[in-house]
């Protein structure tokens, strides 16, 4: 049977999600789309800069690739909210990726204001990606707020260290019936595959692609583990058994007694 | 004018959106544009007729955020 | 969605076909799982897992040890009302039963409760029949009322009231709501209550989602093991369990295994559970929600009742008399027999001597 995946109105092909932060040239990103076979990209949104001529990032992003635009530079929910419906006026779609960040020192994200961002965003039609600070009662706040996934971050963004809130991040796979994406610090296709072997619906990796020294390779890394951990996450661990054989069983006493 | 935080004359009188942006050398399609607070649909870009008093944030899609 | 739209969609027979067609491998599977699934379950539950028995007994220790260390609560049972107009046909207070019907006035409720208090108890449960005409709800608001200034935890098992009646009686003081559903097999519940309000098998079944709407700290769910298949009854027991700690996850969730006893009615239960089966079933709870309550009452025997005691039990019962009024008169007709007639002393004492502490006061509201 097919695995689909099915998220925020699409069915896609690949459980990779990248970003377009730090390539130390915006045009490897068509090649590492391609190699990685990921199908969303992350962008963010800011002011145009009259005085340089930058190149439109948009110019280097596949057709086929779907766009999700982020919220980076918000700091509350209002500014998130604001990033939001101008991004949606590029008409490259309504998905949105709430990233409300008022740690600058972690960059870690603020729970709070991004479900009150989700909150008013998914009443206006967007499909909401909330980026978040693995927590089962704020993920739950969120689906509730009608968001279309749950995006705990493994560690904080650019640490590339790894699952480090795995147990908090697994309650989520458990326990929140949306698709979990595991979102910032898996910083090698290891651990993006353990995040997938997990449970989870789908990993973003950005700076462990964009700052490795072949960034076209790792992506194709990165697309053949998530693909490797789901596949292993469907089939199923294979039976251990730890039984050592008990001096006092705790079940001898049936067969003694009465019945 | 305000544009993207900074003073900028008006280069025109009767001058539309979409035609300031030309002036900037900008493609209408490349960017989002908030007027005044509210967000400019882009199909409205021809129609939007600006003025001495607004204050324009002109904004396109870039590599990052996380 | 309530739990009676989720209940809908299981079907009894394709789930009794899948635990009884669960293999070795499942079970194994269910062992090695990090996590244990409802697949899992059915597996543990399964003919096939009885040569496991000893293997989930360990693991069940194991989560039990972890979860709630070596302490049980002890509590007690007070019957202020065994009047009933429903004609269970496997109750002792069965409407057509010539029993004793007997109600304790509240100054005797007040008597009996002090009587109770004096052996160190601090968890009561309340029971009656079913007779709102007799045994009003003000009634019990009262006897609840009552209790409050003996003991610390007041659960109630009495006939199910809607929201607005729940709601009062946690005010009254009630912090738990035990209800068994007897069967989740709707066909043979039908059966089994051919007379009475009872009879509604979803009032029933939806009583605690009422309560826990109604704030009620803890709910205390169980099927009556004996009446269906225990295997079906026990997984439909998990679900129902599940569901209420997903929908209220801050309610404190308990299992009761009660287990048909000889009683005044004489009901031969159609499945025989013998004390493997109630291992299997206890384990397989534990395993399956490894944070609820389950509780061991005085069915069972005291032999019985002190070997599973590592196997995940919480809660036990003490001091227990079934009828109305006896814990300072005659004993009177009881809901059922009792096995395990020890004190709460006999029991705290048996307890220390086992490596376990009695609790009396798990907590208390100010």
């Amino acid at each position: 049977m097919e695995d689909c995946f099915e998220i925020g109105g699409k069915t896609l092909a690949s459980r990779l999600l990248i970003g377009t932060g730090k390539y130390p040239a915006d045009g490897m990103i068509p090649d590492v789309c391609g190699a990685s076979g990921s199908q969303v990209i992350t962008v963010a949104l800011r002011r145009v800069d009259f005085a340089s001529e930058t190149d439109n990032v948009m110019k280097h992003i596949p057709d086929h690739m779907v766009l999700l635009p982020n919220t980076s530079g918000a700091r509350n929910a209002e500014e998130a909210v604001r990033i939001a419906r101008l991004a949606r006026a590029a008409g490259c779609g309504d998905w949105i990726k709430i990233e409300v960040i008022s740690d600058q020192r972690y960059l870690l994200p603020d729970n709070l204001e991004t479900t009150k961002a989700t909150e008013v965003l998914a009443k206006e039609g967007f499909q909401v990606f909330p980026y978040m600070n693995p927590d089962l009662m704020d993920a739950r706040r969120m689906v509730d707020a009608g968001a279309a996934a749950v995006m705990p971050l493994g560690a904080p963004i650019g640490t590339n260290r790894g699952l480090r809130t795995r147990e908090m991040t697994q309650i989520l796979i458990d326990e929140i019936s949306l698709p979990i994406i595991v979102d910032a610090g898996i910083g090698k296709p290891s651990q993006a595959c353990e995040a997938m072997e997990m449970g989870a619906a789908a990993c973003l990796v950005n700076t462990a692609i964009a700052s490795s020294s072949d960034p076209v390779s790792m992506g194709r890394a990165f697309g053949q583990a998530v693909t490797a951990g789901r596949a292993a996450y469907l089939a199923g661990p294979g039976a251990t058994r730890t039984l050592a054989s008990a001096s006092s069983p705790l079940t001898g006493f049936l067969g003694q007694g009465r019945a | 004018m305000m544009v993207n935080g900074s003073e900028e004359r008006l280069p025109g009188v009767d001058m539309t959106l979409d035609a300031f942006l030309k002036h900037k050398g900008l493609e209408a399609g490349s960017v989002v544009v908030e007027r005044n607070g509210d967000v400019v649909e882009r199909s409205r870009f021809g129609a939007v007729l600006l003025d001495e008093a607004d204050q324009l944030e002109i904004l396109r899609f870039v590599g990052g955020g996380a | 969605m309530g739990f009676f739209d989720f209940w809908k969609t299981l079907d009894p027979e394709t789930i009794l076909a899948r635990i009884e067609a669960s293999t070795e491998g499942d079970v194994l599977a269910a062992l090695a799982a990090r996590k244990c699934t409802s697949e899992n379950l059915m597996a543990y539950l399964s003919p096939a897992a009885a040569p496991f028995i000893e293997e989930m007994a360990r693991k069940a220790h194991d989560e039990t040890l972890r979860h709630f260390g070596r302490q049980v609560l002890l509590f007690t049972p007070i019957y202020i009302s065994n009047h009933c107009v429903n004609q269970c046909v496997y109750c002792g207070f069965n409407a057509r039963n010539r029993i004793h019907r007997r109600q304790l006035t509240l100054e005797e409720v007040a008597t009996e409760a002090e009587a109770i208090a004096e052996t160190g108890l601090k968890h009561i449960l309340l029971l009656t029949g079913e007779a709102p005409g007799v045994a009003t709800q003000e009634y019990i608001e009262e006897s609840l009322a009552l209790l409050s200034k003996h003991f610390t935890s007041i659960g109630i098992e009495i006939y199910p009231v809607d929201e607005e009646g729940y709601t009062r009686f946690v005010a009254a003081g009630a912090d738990s709501l035990t209800v068994y559903q007897e069967t989740y097999n709707a066909g043979l519940y039908e059966t089994l209550h051919p007379a009475g309000p009872k009879r509604d098998f979803r009032f029933r079944l939806e009583a605690p989602e009422r309560a826990a709407r109604a704030k009620m700290r803890g709910v205390n769910l169980g099927g009556l093991l004996g009446l269906d298949n225990w295997r079906r009854e026990s997984f439909f027991t998990a679900m129902h369990a599940n569901w209420v700690m997903d929908t209220f996850p801050e309610v404190e969730l308990g299992i009761s295994l009660p287990r048909m006893r000889p009683h005044a009615g004489g009901y031969e239960p159609a499945f025989v559970v013998d004390d493997a089966n109630m291992v299997q079933i206890m384990t397989a709870f534990r395993l399956f929600l490894p944070r609820a309550g389950i509780t061991m009452s005085t069915r069972e025997s005291a032999f019985f009742r002190d070997n599973v005691l590592p196997l995940g039990v919480t809660r036990m019962s003490a001091g227990v008399h079934t009828s109305v009024g006896s814990h300072t008169e005659e004993e009177g007709s009881g809901q059922f027999d009792i096995s395990d007639e020890r004190s709460v002393a006999e029991m705290a004492a048996n307890l220390s001597a086992r490596g376990y502490q009695p609790v009396y006061q798990d907590w208390r509201m100010v």
